[in-house]
């Protein structure tokens, strides 16, 4: 039976022309300018194996809030889950961030499998504009 | 596998200015196919949430098709980058001419050493003839 073996959050990831995977700026937090803010795209790349081929995978993601709430796509344009031989690569877009602390990021394969991955999120403060002469 | 999470093999990986993970051309565990040549590739481990800040000092070997081994001191040249849980081993120029399966082994921590096998086949290398036409 197919299963995840681990879970990666990133900005960006994609298959290149020999079908292998590229992840660009694998993420363990998140530093955001300010609250609220819509995030415009992290991708979630999870390595998936002993999946057979042509056989269909049942998936689910969900975001779960600092404050527990869960949540999901708000669009169907918001979510793109595209899936390799090895690997599922999904795509979320516009996420709304509205709070500080600990957002889970989860995935499930069919309803006895969840694969979970938590990133905190933080508020930096904004750098001051350097004076150039 | 101890203290590491998972490993894979990439083309190429480093660290962005921010310090985030960045992977090029991953294949999956044990089933990176290759030409016989001189290779530049990268090995990338996920240490475990228990490694902490233990010293890994690592140690990687290489084993032929035939079962030959070879090390940092007989040609395997290495450099290696550790930022939070993740380990780059780069490898710049490894030899890899025989046909068959090389594995790699690398042995990680001092205390109690992990060891990781990561496995490269080596087919023969199709030339191609190319015919160029052209005029200047």
């Amino acid at each position: 039976m197919a299963r995840i073996e681990w879970m990666l959050p990133c900005e960006l990831a994609y298959f290149d022309r020999h079908a292998r995977i590229c992840m660009v700026g694998v993420t363990t937090q998140l530093l955001l300018p300010s609250l609220p803010m819509e995030m415009r795209q992290l991708m979630l790349v999870a390595r998936l194996v002993d999946h057979r081929p042509g056989h269909a995978l049942d998936l689910g993601v969900a975001i779960r809030t600092p404050g527990g709430e869960w949540i999901g796509p708000s669009a169907d344009d918001n979510i793109h889950v595209e899936v390799g031989s090895e690997y599922i690569l999904i795509t979320l877009r516009d996420l709304p961030f509205a709070q500080e602390g600990v957002y889970r990021f989860g995935l499930h394969l069919a309803p006895e499998q969840f694969v979970a991955v938590d990133i905190p999120l933080f508020v930096m403060a904004s750098a001051k504009p350097v004076e150039c002469h | 596998m101890g203290i590491v999470d998972w490993a894979l093999t990439c083309d190429f990986a480093y660290f962005d200015p921010t310090g985030r993970l960045c992977v090029i051309g991953a294949d999956a565990n044990g089933a990176r196919r290759v030409t016989s040549g001189t290779h530049r590739m990268t090995l990338v481990a996920h240490l475990g949430a228990e490694c902490g800040d233990q010293h890994l000092d690592p140690v990687l070997a290489l084993r032929s098709p035939k079962g030959e081994w070879r090390a940092h001191d007989d040609g395997v040249r290495f450099t290696r980058e550790r930022r939070g849980h993740c380990l780059l081993v780069h490898l710049p120029d490894v030899v890899l001419t025989e046909v068959g399966t090389y594995t790699f082994e690398l042995a990680l921590g001092t205390k109690d050493p992990t060891l990781l096998e990561l496995s490269v086949v080596v087919h023969e290398a199709r030339h191609q003839r190319v015919h160029l036409h052209g005029a200047y």
